[in-house]
């Protein structure tokens, strides 16, 4: 388990940076009250269905490409630990691995899917 | 063993939470915290790329997939009063289903837990399985694993064509510059010219009603563009102006 240390760290380190955030927000933000915000608000009926509406095809697109990407770092991560005892080959399969993928990733950014328009 | 009890703690915890809440989305972020207690439960299992897989793939990207279908899906919070008269889950059929389901799971548990106590533990030292797995990875299964990236590759390209803006049958131009592309958006129905050139292609924009004449020669079917408001990009309809 001793391997583990450092994970359990930075697991505490962002959980720390999180907390530190939302707490250094609420203590340090402007706070104006004012007899008009400190009025009751008068609600109306009991909302049929939430106002979200439709979303953009575009959060789709980025979930997707997000998760392919990720699919591939799932690779990455083995790989990077027999690196060394892999020598030259396993440096090329992985290049001609990042390459195919490469080929989505320009296609991808040629077709705008990587802009937010 | 304390590990494995604030680990078991949490994802049970978690995991009701998750049907407790009312809003989907407070329910994908409470799963995303159940799937890390269980990610820790597999690193004490002796399975540590399980547990990294488990982070990578699932609390990352599965969950914003889940979210994403909450959000596409408009999943209302249960409180509004539709949602309670008409939820298609709080008919009686699918009610018996799920208990059904429950009781199911509710056995299964049971009979895992009076089975217990032969501790299957990994050999240990098995910190070494993710180096086993890439060495075979990437000797053995090398060609697998080059394939592999083909299969994301058209993932991807399906994601993008899917979610272009435009019809489906629109013509691909990957030479074109991008200004042209985006002007290629047109009407479902628009006839594909694939042999025309670019520049009569993109003259083709046309209405939503004109007819389709897939027989029509070329200069007949470009000679049947209905006038189009070129700067308001829209098509002008008839007592419009």
């Amino acid at each position: 388990m001793r391997e583990y240390t450092g994970i359990v760290v930075a697991f505490v380190l962002a959980g720390a940076f999180a907390a530190a955030n939302i707490i250094l927000a609420s203590v340090l933000g402007p706070k104006k009250p004012s007899p008009v915000k400190a009025e009751p608000f008068e609600c109306g009926q009991v909302p049929f269905a939430l106002p979200i509406g439709r979303l953009s095809v575009k959060f789709y697109l980025t979930a997707i490409l997000f998760i392919l990407f990720d699919v591939e770092l799932v690779f990455l991560y083995p790989w990077a630990v027999v690196y060394r005892t892999l020598g030259g080959s396993g440096l090329v399969e992985m290049v001609v691995f990042l390459a195919v993928l490469m080929v989505g990733f320009f296609y991808a950014w040629d077709n705008g899917a990587l802009e937010w328009q | 063993m304390i590990p494995f009890y604030v680990f078991a703690f949490i994802a049970v915890v978690a995991s009701l939470l998750v049907i407790a809440q009312r809003n989907p989305i407070y329910s994908v972020l409470l799963l995303i915290a159940s799937f890390g207690a269980l990610s820790g439960l597999y690193v004490l299992l002796d399975a540590p790329f399980v547990a990294v897989i488990q982070i990578i793939v699932y609390a990352g990207a599965i969950m914003v997939l889940f979210l994403f279908v909450v959000m596409l899906l408009n999943a209302p919070h249960e409180e509004t009063e539709y949602d309670e008269q008409t939820h298609p889950l709080l008919r009686r059929g699918p009610m018996r289903f799920g208990a059904s389901l429950a009781l199911a799971l509710g056995v299964e548990l049971c009979w895992a837990l009076a089975r217990g106590g032969e501790s299957r533990a990994f050999a240990p030292g098995s910190v070494d399985a993710v180096a086993a797995i890439g060495r075979s990875l990437f000797t053995t299964y090398a060609f697998p694993f080059e394939v592999t990236s083909i299969l994301i590759l058209v993932a991807m390209l399906g994601a993008v064509v899917l979610a272009r803006r435009g019809p489906f049958d629109s013509p691909l131009i990957l030479s074109a510059p991008k200004d042209e592309r985006l002007a290629q958006d047109r009407p479902f129905d628009s006839p594909l010219i694939l042999s025309a050139s670019k520049d009569e292609r993109l003259a083709q924009d046309r209405p939503f009603d004109s007819p389709l004449i897939l027989s029509a020669s070329k200069d007949e079917r470009l000679a049947q563009d209905r006038p189009i408001d070129r700067d308001g990009g829209a098509p002008a309809l008839p007592g419009e102006r």
